[in-house]
């Protein structure tokens, strides 16, 4: 198992590598002078030249490449040109509540989605199949931030049960669980609209297998047939597509934040986009990346928790 | 024959919802089995033959699919019967083995396992005691190193290795019958004589009966005491397995009898019956075979011939109008 994550982490360098240069090019085909972003209009020659130097401008492209490289390697992704901060510790500021959110919209979406597919499987083609296919669909078909606001309205404004604006800074742990329920349950459920069809499918599929008969001709009991032999093996698809979701999900998370306006990596690009904030983009860029990577490696790892014909290998 | 029949079918017929309408895939299907008996079911693919047998263990039935006539366990009706109580009769006093041992298993828990599953459903002990029993059981079908191999899942075996698997499964709770639905087709010819010889010899020491399911008249010949041909979904001549080899007499089972290619003969001929296996939507009124029947009358077009002695020992019944005649025997 450990051989295996090692050889996926190696694996997954190239990639890395591809996107650190994609990142690269893309920051030097960028129509602009930086040091002119920096600067303003307004700067002296000298003051620009200076500034050239001092961001390694001047030397020749590879020379730039290498450097960049390098510095990566070390961590270090420069400083945001509008306030000043330095790249990594913008990031480390937002990223746990970006990974909390994630998280936790992961379980709400498995925790319903999951045995709702099962049971509109089981029950094909009748009412409780309708309803969750009914469901599913408004799910995917509704956007995060109509579905986001919502549950703000009614459960912040109206009922309020929870903050209409995430508290930042230090909170308690159950202030945090509250700012986090929201926002969680938004891209939870439009996951669950998706995790529940998968499952749906999958399940449909395996009730049709074998396998099924032959636990049902020793004598199994039909709950336990479905939880122990069905489920078990239905799930194994869900694992991937919910791996693949996770990759979207951190990507879309950015109109959740805004609703609740709560800080988050979503957020953080938007803003770096709109400020054309280069160095802040080109690490978010590369954090994107390596929580991709992460995710997969993690999806892969837990394939093979499910999935016994692949562990071995 | 000795004792009551441990099972009993009459007029058993499967019907299937197809366009709308229902339509019988099997008619008025009739055999009894006896105290450790083997019978053979035998007949082309698609005449019947799984479905009777899933239906013997009420796997059939839901939406699409019906059940009439009459099904007796021991006395006890099967068809309509409860779902709760058939699954008290699954595996523990009926078990089944599939034609298809690479798909049959779970692939995703370990075989000793689903083994020991089938003990823990029927007999309620411990886990650990179903594991022992399980054990036992893959030491009897001859699976190596049993222990080691307990944890294992389906796809580390081979086909001969998981069908033994299976019949473990099926021997665990000791049941009375075995239903076997060509349990050695998918097989490769060695390893498919070492799993009849198995199965004979379980059949033996645990005294079950079986139902064996094939198509192979060789593989009959080498299993089974008596023999029931099927075609399109009606039995039509059923004997003991030597008299029926001797002295077929329903046109089709003689047919089938001059296929097989025999080693002893100089030039092996193939006589192939003329003519396709009707659909379930095309089933006549009539004796179903009649349309391919060199004899057929138009007697046979009209109602469906009975199972019958027709004048034979009272053992070997034909569903035909005009049977082959009765050997006079040298006694
Ligand atoms: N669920 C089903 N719905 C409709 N037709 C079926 C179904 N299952 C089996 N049949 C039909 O019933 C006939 C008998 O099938 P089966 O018992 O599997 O044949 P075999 O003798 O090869 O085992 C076939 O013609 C098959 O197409
Ligand atoms: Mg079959």
């Amino acid at each position: 198992m450990a051989r295996y994550a090692i050889l996926k982490l190696i694996y997954s360098v190239p990639t890395l590598l591809a996107v650190l240069t994609l990142v690269f090019v893309l920051t030097r085909v960028i129509p602009g002078d930086p040091a002119l972003m920096i600067l303003g209009d307004q700067a002296s020659p000298q003051a620009i030249a200076a500034l050239h130097v001092q961001l390694g401008l001047d030397r020749p492209v590879w020379m730039q490449y290498l450097h960049f490289l390098a510095n990566v390697a070390h961590g270090d992704f420069g400083k945001s040109l509008v306030t000043g901060q330095s790249v990594v510790d913008l990031a480390a500021s937002v990223l746990p509540s970006t990974l909390e959110l994630t998280i936790a919209s992961l379980v709400v979406g498995t925790v319903i989605g999951v045995p709702l597919g099962a049971w509109a499987a089981i029950h094909r083609n009748s009412m409780p199949d309708a309803l969750v296919r009914a469901g599913s669909l408004l799910g995917l078909s509704l956007p995060a931030f109509v579905f986001g606001i919502l549950l703000l309205i009614v459960f912040s404004v109206q009922l309020g049960w929870f903050p209409v604006i995430s508290p930042t800074g230090r909170v308690s742990a159950l202030e945090n669980l509250r700012a986090l329920a929201l926002p969680a349950l938004t891209l939870g459920i439009l996951m669950a609209a998706y995790i529940a069809r998968v499952t749906r499918s999958s399940m449909l599929q395996i009730l049709g297998e074998d396998f099924i008969r032959t636990a049902r001709a020793k004598g199994v009991p039909w709950r336990m047939v479905i939880r122990r032999h069905a489920l078990r093996n239905a799930i194994i698809p869900v694992v991937t597509v919910v791996g693949l979701y996770l990759g979207v999900l951190i990507g879309n998370s950015v109109l959740t934040e805004m609703v609740f306006n709560r800080p988050g990596l979503g957020k953080l690009i938007v803003g770096a986009l709109t400020q054309r904030d280069y160095p802040v983009l080109q690490g978010l860029m590369v954090l994107y990346t390596l929580l991709i990577i992460i995710a997969n490696l993690l999806t892969d790892l837990a394939y093979g928790i499910f999935n016994p014909t692949v562990r071995l290998r | 024959m000795p004792g009551d029949p441990v099972l009993s079918v009459q007029g058993l017929s499967v019907q299937f919802r197809i366009g709308g309408a229902w339509r019988a895939a099997t008619r008025g299907i009739d055999f009894d089995l006896a105290p450790n008996e083997t019978l053979a079911l035998v007949g082309e693919s698609g005449c019947g033959k799984s479905i009777t047998c899933a239906s013997i263990l009420g796997l059939l039935g839901g939406e699409g699919a019906r059940v009439e006539g009459s099904i007796r366990y021991r006395g006890r009706e099967i068809v309509g019967m409860p779902e709760s109580e058939l699954e008290k009769i699954r595996g523990k006093e009926i078990a089944m083995i599939f034609q298809e041992p690479m798909t049959a298993l779970n692939p995703v828990m370990p075989v000793g396992e689903q083994i020991a599953e089938a003990i823990s459903v029927h007999l309620g002990c411990s886990r650990a005691e179903a594991k022992t029993r399980a054990l036992g059981f893959m030491e009897r079908v001859r699976i190596p190193a049993a222990p080691e191999r307990y944890r294992d899942y389906p796809h580390q075996f081979s086909g001969g290795m998981r069908q033994r698997i299976v019949i473990a499964m099926a021997m665990a709770c000791q049941p009375r019958i075995l239903l076997a639905d060509e349990p050695t087709t998918a097989l490769d010819v060695t390893i498919q004589a070492q799993i009849l010889a198995e199965l004979r010899d379980l059949c033996a020491n645990l005294e079950m009966s079986m139902v064996f399911i094939t198509h192979s008249l060789g593989v009959v010949a080498a299993i089974a005491d008596r023999v029931a041909v099927m075609y399109a979904g009606e039995i039509v001549e059923i004997a003991p397995v030597a008299e029926l080899f001797a002295a077929p007499r329903h046109p089709y089972t003689q047919a089938l009898l001059q296929a097989i290619p025999r080693v002893d003969r100089e030039t092996v001929t193939l006589r192939a019956i003329p003519g396709q296996v009707p659909a379930i939507a095309e089933f006549g009124s009539g004796c179903r075979f009649a349309p391919r029947c060199p004899r057929a009358s138009e007697a046979c077009q009209a109602v469906p011939p009975e199972l019958a002695a027709r004048g034979g020992p009272e053992g070997h019944r034909v569903a035909c109008l005009a049977p082959a005649p009765v050997r006079e025997r040298a006694s």
